[in-house]
């Protein structure tokens, strides 16, 4: 720090400036104004004060000693230097100053002092003396900082919200530009420059707009909104908004304008796009005022209703809508002032806009109210769909529809639409049939239709989509039920799939089934019967080609054979065998008459018989095979003693499988015959078994009973044989089976059926 | 042509005899071999199974015998019919005009023809010759 050339003195306190009786007036008067005194002697190291510096310092004359270095000292480090430089050029180019600075006070505080300094200096030019006055400016500075803060806050606040502001001041032309001029416009604030250079970076094509618009505001000295292109530093072209305000000077002229500009380029952009989008809609899309007058509409909606887009705005277009039943809307009936009426949207209006050829285009209107943060209404927007071709299918639907109901009217059947089985339509029919209302039937769940047993069984072809006839039962509203046939089918009808049914009673054929059936049972019995008959001629058919025929055959061989032969020896032989052969018809003949005198007679007069009696008869009916054949016959007839049957058929019997068991006994061995009688389930039964040479069943089982020589041959039996005991036993409602094997006997089994005696 | 032998299977007794007899006048030096049923006349041929003199060139079967009837035969025969040194024709033989038993025996690969009886010397005659 270059300092002038002082003499140091060293003392306790300053020297206080005393108010000289001359000059007294007027250091009085400064120091009433709060000012203080100093001066400082050119050769005297001691700078003197009045009373009014030493209280802007705060402190007393015992605290400070005067020099300079002690001044200095009571000056706020940050400004130091910048006093002292003033001071020291005060010295040494003897020019007067003046400097504010801060100074620290006892109490920690910081005052604000303004320092003026007057350069005395002799005839000769030399400096011999400053003076000067302080006061305290602390006040002042406040408000000056607290306007730099604000100006800064402001300037934050524009720059963070991307606006440029300024304030234009009119009679020179100059503007102040703040906030984000160059990040928006490229400039800076200082290249931003005066009204004409801002007015020449206006896009030629807006220039005149805009400030004609704006000298509008000037005059009015009211509010400007304005939007245009400026040229941007890079060279291109972005939208601005500008918008601001006038305010007159005392002569009542503008004479600021303050405003603010953003950059909207995108946001245009972007409105553009949406614009574009709006326009290109497939329906058409109003925006009203609150007062329903159109302001903006889109090309679809001016299509739909064959309006110019200029000749659009504001006209009551409404005029020439109509309502589906072709009357005109009322205002009030008009979605959109339903919309201003009530602020709640107004959905799925159909209205027909009637053309210039009075042709008419249908639309579904829609109108949804936009309001603002309040709630308060601000515009309505209505959007218009052409459905003229959904009205055509519709109205040929509907004329389908009305076939299909008088069709369904006129069918015997009931026919249910339903929907997830919910009947959503029927007919009378269906009405008649279940004895409900249509009305009953409408919402009903059409399973309650049905018989409870069978709904599961509906419903699963209802889900299956099964759609063949099938048969069910239904039940009625009191309850009764009938034979039901359904038929299903599932049809797209007004854009969802329902199932239509068809219900048909069918209790009549149902009826005629059962009586078909109980018929058909009995002509089932009958051809049974017709069968057994059948069975019955076709053995008698055996019977009469093998066991008639054959003796005729030979009888008219044998009666040729006579006719030709000579010879009386060998006439005899013949008429000998013509004998044995007519003697077989005869049997034969008396045999058929026999089983159909069995067959014809099942109620032969049946007796009280024993066993034991029978076969005691049997016996001696059998005597001499019996003694011949040293047979032995063991009976056991205590399990069932006794029958009610007809003698002569257990005759028959008895006398049968006896006399067989002889014949066909083994040689080498005693015929050994066990028979007995037991009861089985509460029928009778009779075995017979020998120890004789048994039947293969498997090649003789076939015609074991039936009609055959092998059966026949022992004149005692008067050839009855198995074939006559099987018919007479079965006649009476019994059975005949045989058991056997080859060389180990045979064992036949009677069941008599419920013949035993009570 | 050498005379034929004739097996007549059939238990009718006067059967067989007008038959042979009636065979015998249309041919003197044909052989008749008689046999009562199908039984008997299996266990014959297959003893002399491979004596073409004893052995049938026709056979004459009913159907309707004890034990061993004309089907039994069949079934039975066909199983000794590749053993025998001589195939014999076989003819059905019955009084039976059922008509089961006619188109079962025509089925049968085995039986040539069905033949009711009686039957005259003129149908022999032919049978004979053929």
């Amino acid at each position: 720090m270059k300092m002038p050339p002082r003499k140091k003195v060293k003392r306790k306190s300053a020297p206080s400036l005393q108010p000289k009786k001359d000059d007294g007036s007027l250091i009085q008067s400064i120091e009433m104004a709060g000012m203080g005194f100093w001066q400082w002697i050119v050769g005297s190291d001691v700078i003197e004060w009045s009373q009014q510096v030493f209280k802007l310092y705060n402190i007393t004359p015992k605290e400070f000693d005067g020099t300079y270095e002690s001044f200095l000292n009571l000056i706020h480090p940050q400004d130091r230097s910048k006093v002292s430089k003033i001071i020291d050029h005060a010295f040494s180019k003897g020019k007067n100053y003046s400097v504010q600075h801060r100074i620290k006070v006892k109490n920690g505080k910081i005052r604000w002092i303004e320092g003026v300094g007057h350069v005395v200096k002799n005839p000769k030019g030399k400096v011999i003396k400053i003076a000067g006055f302080v006061r305290d400016i602390t006040a002042e500075k406040k408000i000056e900082t607290e306007r730099a803060n604000w100006k800064n806050r402001f300037d934050l606040i524009a720059k963070s919200a991307g606006v440029v502001l300024y304030d234009f001041d009119i009679r020179s032309g100059k503007i102040n530009w703040s906030g984000e001029s160059s990040e928006t416009l490229g400039y800076t604030n200082k290249e931003m420059g005066d009204v004409d250079v801002w007015g020449k970076r206006i896009h030629p094509e807006d220039r005149v707009q805009a400030i004609a618009l704006l000298d509008n505001a000037m005059r009015n000295i009211s509010r400007y909104d304005v939007s245009y292109r400026f040229k941007h530093k890079n060279g291109t072209y972005i939208h601005l908004h500008d918008r601001g305000f006038f305010l007159a000077g005392e002569d009542g002229k503008a004479q600021t304008m303050l405003g603010m500009m953003n950059d909207i380029s995108d946001r245009l952009e972007a409105e553009g796009k949406f614009q574009k989008l709006i326009r290109d809609l497939s329906i058409g899309v109003r925006v009203h005022n609150v007062n329903g007058q159109v302001m903006v509409s889109n090309q679809k909606a001016e299509e739909l209703l064959d309006f110019h887009p200029k000749g659009l705005a504001g006209l009551a277009t409404e005029n020439r809508l109509v309502k589906e039943d072709q009357s005109f809307f009322t205002p009030d009936e008009l979605p959109v002032h339903t919309v201003i009426k009530t602020k709640k949207k107004k959905r799925d209006v159909v209205a027909g806009i009637v053309g210039k050829n009075n042709s008419v285009t249908w639309a579904m209107l829609h109108a949804e109210p936009l309001t603002d943060t309040s709630g308060k209404l601000v515009q309505i927007v209505t959007t218009l769909t052409d459905i003229t071709e959904n009205k055509k299918v519709q109205s040929a639907l509907m004329e389908s529809e009305n076939r299909f109901r008088t069709l369904q009217e006129a069918s015997f059947g009931g026919i249910g639409l339903h929907d997830k089985g919910i009947i959503i339509d029927c007919n009378q029919g269906l009405c008649e049939l279940t004895g409900y209302t249509q009305k009953e039937l409408i919402g009903m769940n059409g399973l309650n239709l049905i018989a409870e047993e069978y709904r599961s069984f509906v419903l699963e072809r209802i889900v299956s989509g099964y759609d063949k006839p099938y048969d069910t039962e239904g039940v009625k509203k009191d309850g009764s039920r009938y034979f039901l046939e359904i038929r299903g089918k599932n049809i797209p009808y007004l854009g969802k799939q329902i199932r239509v049914t068809e219900f048909r009673d069918i209790t009549d054929r149902k009826k005629s089934e059962q009586k078909i059936s109980e018929q058909n049972a009995k002509l089932i019995a009958v051809a049974e019967d017709l069968k057994i008959k059948n069975e019955q001629l076709q053995e008698f058919t055996q019977i009469v080609s093998h066991n008639l025929r054959s003796p005729v055959g030979n009888i008219l061989t044998l009666l040729e054979f006579v006719e030709q032969s000579q010879n009386q020896k060998e006439k005899d032989e013949y008429h000998a065998l013509l004998k044995v052969s007519a003697e077989k018809i005869q049997n034969t003949l008396t045999e058929l008459h026999e089983v159909l005198r069995i067959k014809q007679n099942t109620n032969i007069e049946k007796q009280h018989l024993y066993f034991d009696d029978i076969l005691d008869a049997t016996k001696l009916l059998l005597h001499t095979q019996i003694v011949q054949s040293g047979t032995r016959i063991l009976a056991d007839f205590t399990n069932c003693p006794t029958i009610l049957y007809p003698k002569v058929y257990l005759d028959s019997i008895f006398l049968n499988l006896i006399s067989n068991a002889i014949k066909y006994g083994k040689t080498n061995i005693t015929p050994l015959i066990e028979i007995k009688t037991e009861i089985k389930e509460g029928t009778c039964y009779l075995t017979c078994a020998d120890n004789g040479l048994g039947i293969d069943l498997n090649k003789h089982g076939q015609k074991i009973f039936k009609l055959n020589k092998t059966f026949h041959s022992h004149p005692e039996s008067r050839g009855i044989g198995l074939f006559m005991i099987k018919n007479q036993i079965e006649a009476m409602g019994g059975m005949i089976g045989v058991e056997s094997e080859v060389n180990n006997g045979t064992t036949f089994i009677v069941n008599f059926g419920n013949q035993i005696m009570q | 042509m050498s005379a034929p032998v004739i097996a007549l299977i059939d238990d009718d007794e006067v059967f067989q005899l007008t038959s042979s007899r009636m065979l015998r006048a249309i041919n003197p030096d044909v052989t008749v071999k008689q046999f009562a049923n199908g039984g008997v006349a299996l266990s014959f041929f297959a003893e002399q199974a491979e004596n073409a003199e004893e052995l049938p060139d026709i056979i004459l079967l009913d159907i309707n015998m004890p034990y061993v009837d004309g089907w039994m035969f069949l079934q039975d025969f066909e199983k000794i019919r590749e053993s025998l040194v001589k195939i014999p024709t076989i003819f059905m033989v019955s009084s039976s005009i059922d008509p089961t038993d006619i188109s079962k025996a025509k089925s049968n690969e085995q039986v040539l023809d069905y033949l009711i009886k009686p039957i005259s010397k003129a149908k022999f005659e032919v049978l004979i010759n053929q």
